[in-house]
């Protein structure tokens, strides 16, 4: 009879145990209570600001936590040296979620409050509207290095509402990546234009020695290097920093013959100048037919550069700008920016924009883009020689070429009004799988502008769209 | 009388206490299991978007009308249905060689016998990153060996071309299935008793009446079983397709099950991604109904 009892004990326990989990589980994944836990977290807040002080002057350090999206060991490392040497009373910790969920996992971290101070790519609409992301503006106002940060950035960074959610510590661009030797060897200039580089990824196509002029990619995002050429053609004329997406005239960038135009040349590359393989490529597979020997050109980010240095021989190859448009003579390109927002419920937020200060602070920066593979945020940047010389230059020439326009990817999402947004999500749904039936010829270029054109018809007739541009 | 009574209450003591016993993994059950469930078959008839989620209007058919007008849409039920009957099929066929000839003695049988099992242990995942790799069309193993024997001339896009790439999946997903199989039908052909094969000898059979009229009638109801489950779990193994193709070229190698995932990574149309996920739960209930008509009817069969 005992043992029956408290066996029943026992199992009473982990029931009630379970059912107070269930219910913290539960209020922390409904979103209609976000605002009660705010609240207590608040609370919660105040009485840790407290503490913290406390600590402060007792001497401990206060322990920030960073919750990164893509773990870099030799990154984390180097911020929180540079932490360390800055600020006697911060203790860098840092999180990072493997890479394949981190964003679900990072969404799930915030939507629970959890100790999170630093959450990197927090510029995000939803997190904003949220309450997940503190506001910076005033953060930024009483800082003196933010003056010599890339203007461009600086709208980027406010460019959800006119206030400051987040600091860039990095920016990633494309540039082209060239066989020096292979063009030597043929006697060809190195490509500036998309048609110099058509002809040039022609002429040096031999499928016999399993040599390819160009490093398609035509799976996972293969299409966003496409649309590079299709903004460049409609150029500034037409395209708006802000609205990547929608020309001056309210309509989708699709709209125009120039899409069509874009659809073709890209065909003919694909056809004429590329592995009939990479219609399955990705990153990995687009980078490694380029270091291995059977690319001529690739376009990519900056960090591939620090791949091919590992595994091709000096000379054997170089970095150039993009090309530009033949005719418009401008380049645009979608430039990502690697970036940390404070959490709006964060305990340590003074101590937390400390932390960032020295990460996006110009000295600090300069050191973390050496050994990160993104490019400094800081216009004083260009006068560090391994920024203006090397691999690197490329980047230095496109920065200071008004030609060259970097736009943040999808930036229109910021302005779109809720209705428009659940229309734009289907641009994504398949764009992979649509794009491949254009490279292999079972969807015509016209069809398939059409389809991407028709996520973005909202445009005609959008009220902001209207009174950005003037439109009637 | 009063026996009775005492009997009674003794009864329903025993009752109380099975039902306390229960009660923690019912209500785990309830809470992890069938909530969600539910609540993803009314979020199919619902527009819900995770940028809007304060808006979630019932919109009747509407996402499974979506699901089923995906211009890949004809292939994906083509590979759903081959994607059963070839993974299961060949995994069996293999599974059931190897342990066949597992079943005989050769020096370094339990290192031969341990390297096979390894693909069985490796993430799906990982198993596809591996084998895209080897597929690869500009530097992959298996073109370079075809290459090297003289079979093709030029690498052959395997991943890239619509109507290999699916099979490519086929074959790695074997790769690590097999293992399973061999696995499961090694246990089973331990219970079956020499005595018959000594009998059987004595009355003259050859290994083929052997097998047939031995091995195969005493593990018949297992292997039944077997490939059943691998079926139900069959259809929900994305992570092998995800891996090697993303569904791709042009979405022709996606199954339901790699569709959903992609979807839930690539969009945030949850609504259509939860049809997709009831018409894929509707497929597993059809097999899982199979299953245990099965397991009734084989009830026995082996005794």
């Amino acid at each position: 009879m005992k043992k029956k009892l408290l066996a029943l004990l026992l199992s009473g326990t982990m029931l009630a145990g379970m059912l107070t989990g269930c219910s913290s589980a539960e209020d922390s994944a409904e979103g209609a209570s976000v605002k009660e836990t705010t609240q207590a977290a608040e609370e919660k807040a105040q009485a840790a600001e407290e503490t913290a002080e406390a600590a402060e002057e007792s001497g401990e350090k206060v322990v920030i936590t960073m919750v990164t999206t893509l773990g870099n060991e030799t990154r984390d490392q180097l911020m929180k040296d540079l932490v360390e040497a800055s600020c006697d009373n911060i203790e860098l910790e840092i999180i990072t979620p493997p890479s394949d969920q981190a964003g679900e996992k990072i969404v799930a971290m915030l939507q629970a409050h959890e100790d999170i101070d630093i959450v990197e790519d927090g510029l995000d609409r939803h997190y904003i509207e949220n309450g997940w992301i503190a506001d910076l503006t005033d953060y930024v106002a009483e800082w003196d290095e933010y003056e010599t940060i890339l203007p461009s950035l600086k709208d980027r960074q406010a460019s959800f509402d006119g206030k400051v959610y987040g600091l860039y510590y990095g920016r990633y661009e494309r540039c082209l990546f060239y066989r020096a030797d292979w063009l030597k060897e043929a006697g060809i200039e190195v490509p500036t234009t998309w048609n110099e580089l058509y002809d040039a990824a022609v002429a040096l196509t031999d499928p016999s020695q399993n040599r390819y002029g160009y490093a398609m990619r035509g799976n996972v995002n293969g299409g966003d290097y496409m649309q590079m050429l299709l903004q460049a053609s409609l150029s500034s004329e037409l395209m708006d920093l802000a609205t990547p997406y929608i020309t001056k005239e309210g309509k989708s960038i699709y709209e125009y013959p120039e899409a069509i135009e874009a659809c073709e040349f890209w065909i003919d590359l694909y056809n004429n100048a590329s592995n009939p393989d990479s219609l399955a490529w990705g990153y990995p597979e687009s980078v490694e037919a380029f270091y291995s020997g059977t690319a001529a050109f690739l376009i990519n980010d900056a960090e591939v550069i620090a791949t091919c240095e590992q595994y091709m021989e000096d000379g054997t190859w170089g970095t150039a700008p993009l090309p530009v448009h033949d005719e418009t003579g401008e380049s645009w390109f979608p430039q990502g920016g690697a970036h940390f927002c404070i959490t709006g419920f964060s305990e340590h937020k003074d101590e937390a924009f400390e932390v960032l200060k020295v990460i996006c602070g110009q000295e600090g920066n300069m050191e973390l883009s050496k050994i990160n593979g993104t490019l400094p945020v800081h216009t004083t940047a260009a006068q560090d020689p391994f920024f203006g010389e090397g691999y690197y230059a490329a980047y230095a020439t496109m920065g200071a070429d008004p030609n060259y326009k970097g736009f943040s990817e999808a930036a229109e999402y910021a302005f779109a009004t809720e209705e428009e947004l659940s229309i734009i999500d289907g641009f994504w749904k398949e764009k992979d799988a649509l794009f491949q039936e254009l490279l292999l010829g079972e969807l015509s270029p016209e069809d398939y502008c059409a389809d991407r054109a028709s996520y973005y018809a909202w445009a005609h007739d959008s009220e902001w769209v209207a009174e950005r541009f003037g439109l009637d | 009388m009063k026996s009775r009574k005492k009997l009674f209450s003794k009864k329903a003591g025993k009752t109380a206490f099975i039902i306390a016993f229960l009660l923690p993994s019912i209500l785990l059950m309830l809470v992890f299991l069938y909530y969600p469930a539910i609540n993803g078959v009314i979020m199919s008839f619902r527009d819900v978007t995770l940028l809007d989620l304060d808006n979630k209007d019932f919109v009747g058919l509407e996402n499974y009308k979506a699901f089923l007008d995906l211009s890949f849409g004809p292939s994906i039920w083509k590979n759903t249905f081959l994607w059963l009957v070839l993974c299961v099929g060949l995994e069996f066929v293999c599974g059931f060689g190897l342990s066949l000839l597992l079943q005989t003695k050769f020096p370094g049988k339990k290192i031969y016998e341990s390297i096979v099992f390894v693909p069985w242990a490796i993430s799906g995942f990982a198993v596809g990153v591996i084998w895209k790799w080897m597929f690869n069309g500009n530097s992959g193993v298996i073109n370079d060996i075809l290459v090297r024997l003289g079979i093709l001339e030029t690498p052959f896009g395997f991943l890239s071309n619509v109507n290999t790439a699916f099979y490519c999946v086929v074959v790695a997903k074997v790769w690590t299935g097999m293992a399973f199989f061999a696995i499961v039908t090694l246990a089973a052909l331990k219970t079956v008793s020499k005595d018959m094969y000594e009998a059987a000898e004595i009355d003259g059979a050859n290994g083929i009446q052997k097998f047939f009229y031995i091995t195969l009638p005493s593990i018949r109801a297992l292997l039944l079983l077997t490939i059943l489950v691998r079926m139900i779990s069959m259809m929900n193994a994305p992570d092998l397709i995800f891996g090697m193709t993303g569904g791709g070229p042009a979405g022709r190698s996606h199954t339901i099950s790699s569709y959903i995932l992609t979807q839930v990574i690539s969009s945030s149309d949850y609504g259509e991604i939860s049809a997709a996920g009831v018409i894929l739960w509707l497929i597993t209930l059809a097999l899982s109904v199979i299953y245990v008509i099965a397991t009734k009817a084989t009830k026995g069969s082996d005794e």
